[in-house]
């Protein structure tokens, strides 16, 4: 054994980026991840980036079209819409608020989610059972559905629509928390662990929540596509973000009186959206297959 | 004559670093009604020797052999079909855990009766069929040593031990008749008393039936005790191969004599507590398989010329692979 | 020889699983029995399956509590509280499992796995742990560099060498381990049997097993304890108990495993 042979061109990678290098190789996911980080970028500096004030009326101009059309003009990238107002600019203000948002609810989600679904799955007996099969039954209804009757009991907004959907999806991550957190309590080296002393701390932190990072990872992105949906969605129905907050299932209602004369009005928002939960679900996609992949080896 | 006849079989994987050789040129003859054992631990591919045998291998593997014959005809150029005749009338297999590889909803009793080909059942009404499809099932769970059929039948994999899901694993395995029964690995993890009867069955079926077996495994005090020849393997590659008296007496290849001597009960002389010979190191990886025999770095025989492939070299029917055999004075 | 660990009436029993609309199915009990465990002796635990072999071995390394009944630990520990006391004799006691491979948190570093127990059980510090652990790895034949790989990186053996350290780093007195070789291959096998018998010779160690495998119990256990159905039903020196064996039950093991020896009668074997 002492002749162990360390090959030069080996490397030992931990699981992380043996999933990484899993991961790297479909192309799909890659364009995916790309994509992205696109998003992020312009969720974190999207102000820089915009040329105009996307509140800023012109009447002037008025459903000036996109720049590829023959009437179209370069000053406005993307067209305006009905009031005038850079198309463009107003795309990366409501891809902000949609997508920034998206990613700050469904961290809180995950945050309460495990948070209780470890405590489920690390206790036994009756107070377990009743958090598992309530938050369970909860599952049942569609997230959107959920979200639609808290707005309408808390009132419409942006701020009560992002509690709403965070509420709807933490059963979510508290039914798969607690399923791995159940799995990993019976292997042996959680017993290894306790057998040395661990206090139930210890052992989340040391035992279950690096053999978890991968769930939520994978969860995270399946959660993420569907908050992008619902806070769209939320926003199409006027339920959610208001007044000058702007949203992209809100622009898209607001574009639904020009469709037939500024078609883009409504494309290009869709299009944005499309791409969104599009990256999210092939990343997501990539990292599960990934993950088998390594699962598999 | 040979059962089973396997000359040179290479079986390749498609990997991450190209296609690799998990079976390299290895050689198994099967002679009817003898027990072979094939011997070799974890990775040396033993059970992908079964798998080449019993067809079906998946798409990122490729096999060649020189031979690779069923009672003289080829089963590399049979089609699927033939190929299925022969696997589900006249080769048979048992696997490592028997209640696994039972449906776990269907009862035994259900399972045993519907494997019974229908050559045997004869014609008649339905529920004539059924009789003797019943009769069938009970006198091969007698056979095999299960006594209360009523409640074997009765009941479903779960509740079932080891061993008699063992013992039922082999009646299943017999109910087409088969000339070969292939076990794999059927008696690991069992405790003794269990083990033993599990063996005996397999001696009897063989001495009484005419059944040849390839009892697959590394229990080499299993092994020894029912087989009557032992095909060694080692990373794929056949070392030694031949009647099992003579290995046991005088093994030639070192790893044969390592394998030997790794099992206590084997010594006559050795003192209780002390060190037991082993190879140095572990069974290299697929991926970092050696060149030449590939025994080469943990042999403590091996000299320059084992980068080479060593040739078979036979002593009448006992086979070995080793440029430096231990009956040969290390230079 | 004195007395190390030893248990006095011992019981162990397990809730029957409540069912509905069906017979109660029978509890499991173990006990009550005595035993005892010598410093630097082996003790094989042999017996057929459900005969509460591993269940012993979880309530002396104290991975279960007993229903009734003590485990005396025989060593004056360093402490006086009732509480650090007990965590002392759970640090004297250390359990290897049988699949090393489950035994071992596939998230974590080798160096990780075994910085824990030393975290956990004593206030060294990390450059003292790393020191620690770097003695372990060699003594159980791994190499420093092992510190760095991760459990699915090493090969069986290997990773039994990790549980091993594992179980040594605290530096016990006792080792119980369960079905230690069966998973393993042959001369994988016989390595690990080497390395428990140079590391009994070295440190002293009382080690206690369970095993199938006949062969090994004979080679290396001073003493054997036979189970069946809860019960210690024959305990005794294994060459008193591998000639003479009394129980029916012992007697067919013993039996069933020399059937298989082949040419070396039992009288040869031991002449």
């Amino acid at each position: 054994m002492s002749r162990f042979n360390l090959y030069i061109d080996e490397q030992h990678p931990s699981p992380w980026q043996q999933t990484w290098r899993e991961f790297k190789r479909s192309h799909v996911a890659m364009a995916g991840i790309i994509m992205l980080g696109f998003f992020t970028v312009v969720a974190l500096f999207g102000p820089l980036i915009a040329p105009y004030d996307p509140l800023l009326q012109n009447t002037d101009t008025t459903l000036i079209p996109p720049s590829w059309d023959p009437s179209g003009t370069v000053r406005y990238v993307l067209g305006t819409d009905a009031l005038g107002r850079d198309l463009f600019s107003r795309l990366i203000h409501a891809s902000q608020v949609t997508f920034g948002t998206s990613v700050m609810l469904v961290m809180v989600a995950m945050l309460v989610g495990v948070a209780i679904g470890v405590m489920a799955g690390m206790s036994y007996g009756v107070r377990a059972s009743i958090i598992n099969h309530l938050l369970d039954a909860l599952m049942v209804i569609p997230t959107l559905l959920l979200a639609i009757i808290i707005v309408a009991i808390v009132g419409t907004g942006l701020v009560n629509s992002m509690w709403a959907i965070t509420l709807a999806l933490i059963p979510h991550f508290v039914h798969h928390t607690r399923n791995t957190v159940r799995e990993l309590m019976k292997k042996e080296f959680i017993l290894a662990t306790k057998l040395d002393g661990a206090s139930k701390p210890h052992i989340f932190i040391y035992s279950l929540l690096p053999n978890m990072i991968e769930m939520l990872v994978v969860q995270g992105t399946i959660a993420l596509s569907i908050a992008i949906l619902d806070i769209t969605a939320l926003g199409f129905l006027n339920l959610g973000a208001q007044g000058s907050t702007i949203e992209l299932g809100a622009m898209l209602a607001e574009s639904l009186n020009v469709v037939y004369i500024a078609p883009w009005n409504i494309a290009l928002p869709g299009l944005t959206i499309f791409l969104m939960v599009f990256s999210v679900n092939v990343v997501g996609d990539g990292l599960r297959a990934a993950l088998n992949r390594r699962l598999r080896h | 004559m040979a059962l089973l006849d396997i000359k040179n079989l290479t079986l390749e994987i498609d990997t991450e670093a190209g296609w690799i050789k998990a079976l390299d040129k290895a050689n198994l003859m099967v002679k009817e009604n003898e027990i072979q054992a094939l011997v070799g631990e974890s990775g040396s591919g033993k059970s992908l020797i079964v798998r080449a045998i019993s067809g079906g291998l998946p798409q990122q593997m490729r096999i060649t052999a020189d031979r690779l014959t069923w009672r003289g005809k080829n089963l590399l150029a049979m089609n699927g079909e033939e190929r299925r005749e022969i696997m589900r009338r006249d080769i048979a297999v048992v696997f490592q855990d028997p209640i696994g590889t039972l449906d776990p909803t269907v009862s035994l009793g259900e399972q045993l009766e519907e494997s019974v080909p229908y050559e045997f059942v004869g014609s008649g009404w339905f529920w004539q069929k059924r009789a003797v499809r019943r009769k069938i099932a009970i006198q091969l769970l007698h056979k095999v040593g299960i006594k209360d059929h009523v409640a074997t039948m009765r009941a479903y994999p779960h509740q079932i031990t080891t061993d008699i899901g063992q013992k039922f694993m082999i009646a299943m395995a017999l109910v087409s008749q088969p000339a070969l029964l292939i076990a794999d690995d059927p008696t690991r993890g069992m405790e003794a008393t269990t083990k033993t009867q599990i063996l005996k069955l397999f001696k009897r079926l063989n001495q009484t039936k005419g059944l040849s077996i390839l009892f697959v495994g590394h229990d080499l005090l299993a092994i020894s005790s029912m087989a009557d020849s032992m095909t060694v393997l080692y990373c794929g590659q056949t070392v030694e191969s031949g009647p099992i008296q003579k290995l046991q007496k005088r093994p030639l290849h070192p790893y044969t004599k390592a394998l030997m001597e790794s099992a206590p009960s084997f010594r006559v002389d050795l003192a209780p507590k002390s060190p037991l010979v082993t190879l140095p190191g572990t069974i290299p990886t697929l991926q970092h398989l050696p060149i030449g025999c590939r025994l080469g770095p943990r042999c403590e025989r091996a000299q320059k010329t084992c980068v080479q492939a060593p040739e078979i070299r036979k002593i009448h029917d006992h086979q070995y692979s080793c440029h430096f055999p231990l009956h040969s004075k290390a230079k | 020889m004195t007395t190390i660990l030893s248990a006095k009436a011992l019981t162990y029993v397990s809730e029957a699983p409540r069912r509905f609309g069906r017979r109660k199915h029978e509890a499991f009990k173990l006990g009550p029995f005595d035993l005892t465990i010598e410093k630097a002796e082996t003790v094989a635990i042999i017996g057929g399956n459900r005969s509460g072999k591993s269940v012993l071995a979880r309530l002396l390394c104290g991975a279960m509590q007993p229903t009734d009944g003590e485990i005396i630990f025989h060593q004056d520990a360093p402490h006086s509280s009732t509480a650090a006391k007990q965590q002392w004799q759970k640090q004297q006691v250390r359990m290897i499992f049988q699949r090393s491979s489950e035994s071992l948190n596939p998230a974590l570093t080798i160096g990780g796995i075994l910085h824990e127990p030393l975290k956990l059980n004593t206030d060294l510090s990390y450059a003292q742990r790393e020191e620690k652990i770097a003695a372990v790895l060699s003594q159980v034949g791994l190499l420093r560099e092992h510190y760095f790989f991760y459990p699915h990186m090493l090969s069986d053996g290997q990773q039994q060498r990790v549980a091993m350290a594992r179980a040594l780093i605290l530096n016990p007195s006792v080792i119980v381990a369960d079905e230690p070789f069966a998973a393993l291959d042959p001369s994988v096998r016989s390595q690990t049997v080497n390395l428990i018998l140079q590391l009994q010779r070295d440190l002293g160690l009382s080690f206690v097993f369970i095993s199938h495998n006949l062969g090994i119990v004979r080679h290396i256990a001073d003493r054997m304890v036979v189970m069946n159905e809860g019960q210690i039903i024959e305990a005794g020196r294994t060459d008193t108990l591998f000639r003479w064996p009394k129980h029916e039950i012992t007697q067919r093991l013993i039996s069933a495993h020399q059937s298989l020896i082949p040419q070396a009668s039992d009288g040869k074997r031991l002449k």
